[in-house]
């Protein structure tokens, strides 16, 4: 089974550096697929199958909270694992994050090995609900 | 929290951040170095919160070039690197503004960050007329600069 994920960060830095860091996963991937914002990223995840979102909090047009709250409360997409990737590192900010159902949050800047451990955590532990 | 108090820290987030995410490694300005005149790249950030502010992320162009190469895993003279040399000075501005908010002010207060402006110019470090405090740093020999300063950023 191969997974496919999707980057959303307005930085092309970032997302260029993300699909490196997925490129050294050992798991099988699929399309890893890229969002400049919340609002393209959402296009993506009604068009494709997505299992993981990387995602990023300040960005122009819809933010990474604004996407986050926007899968939440839709059904379709609510079960999509998200990890936050993104230079916030205020408290309140984050606690909200895992209100909303984050999975992880990792701080820029960022490792390919933090990148790849929390992706392969976040799909371990959608295997095994879905053998659940 | 005075001027004085945003230097130290912003210089330690800085070479942190870009040894760790662009493999630049920052050295203390020798005294007397000479002024750079120089294509640059500059990078400008606001905050908001119980004290907003800006900050400021100015590196010549082969810097620039150079952290772009390194964040990418490509080489200097590859085809997107120049493309992406703007991009790469935003993110390592994003990235040292929200570990020096987090020095600065302590990760339970509250604070919202802005979105990196980038633009490029001739222009000469270290800046005549900056408008807050300076930390200056050599990369390689090369200057590089960042201005922090708090209050009304409109």
């Amino acid at each position: 089974m191969s997974y496919s994920i999707l980057v959303v960060d307005d930085s092309p830095v970032i997302r260029k550096m993300m699909k490196r860091s997925l490129s050294l996963s050992k798991l099988e991937l699929g399309t890893v697929y890229e969002a400049c914002n919340g609002q393209e990223a959402l296009v993506v995840l009604r068009r494709e199958w997505i299992d993981v979102v990387l995602a990023d909090i300040h960005m122009p047009v819809m933010g990474g909270t604004e996407l986050i709250e926007a899968m939440s409360k839709d059904p379709e997409l609510s079960k999509i694992p998200v990890v936050v990737v993104s230079a916030e590192r205020n408290a309140q900010a984050i606690a909200h994050l895992k209100t909303l159902g984050i999975c992880a949050h990792l701080t820029k800047p960022f490792t390919p090995e933090q990148v790849l451990h929390a992706v392969d955590d976040v799909l371990e532990q959608v295997a095994q609900r879905s053998v659940a | 929290m005075s001027q004085v108090l945003l230097a130290g820290p912003l210089g330690e987030v800085t070479k942190s951040v870009l040894s760790e995410a662009a493999f630049l490694f920052c050295d203390e300005l020798s005294e007397g170095a000479a002024p750079l005149e120089a294509r640059l790249v500059e990078a400008t950030i606001t905050f908001e919160g119980a004290t907003p502010g800006r900050i400021t992320l100015r590196l010549p162009w082969h810097v620039a070039c150079e952290a772009a190469a390194n964040l990418l895993g490509a080489e200097p003279g590859d085809d997107d690197v120049e493309a992406n040399a703007h991009a790469a000075v935003g993110e390592l501005l994003n990235m040292i503004s929200g570990s020096a908010l987090e020095r600065w002010f302590g990760s339970g207060s509250q604070w919202s960050l802005g979105l990196p402006s980038v633009s490029e110019r001739e222009g000469r470090l270290p800046s005549s007329a900056p408008r807050g405090e300076l930390v200056a740093l050599a990369i390689d020999d090369a200057r590089i600069e960042l201005e922090a300063s708090l209050g009304s950023v409109t």
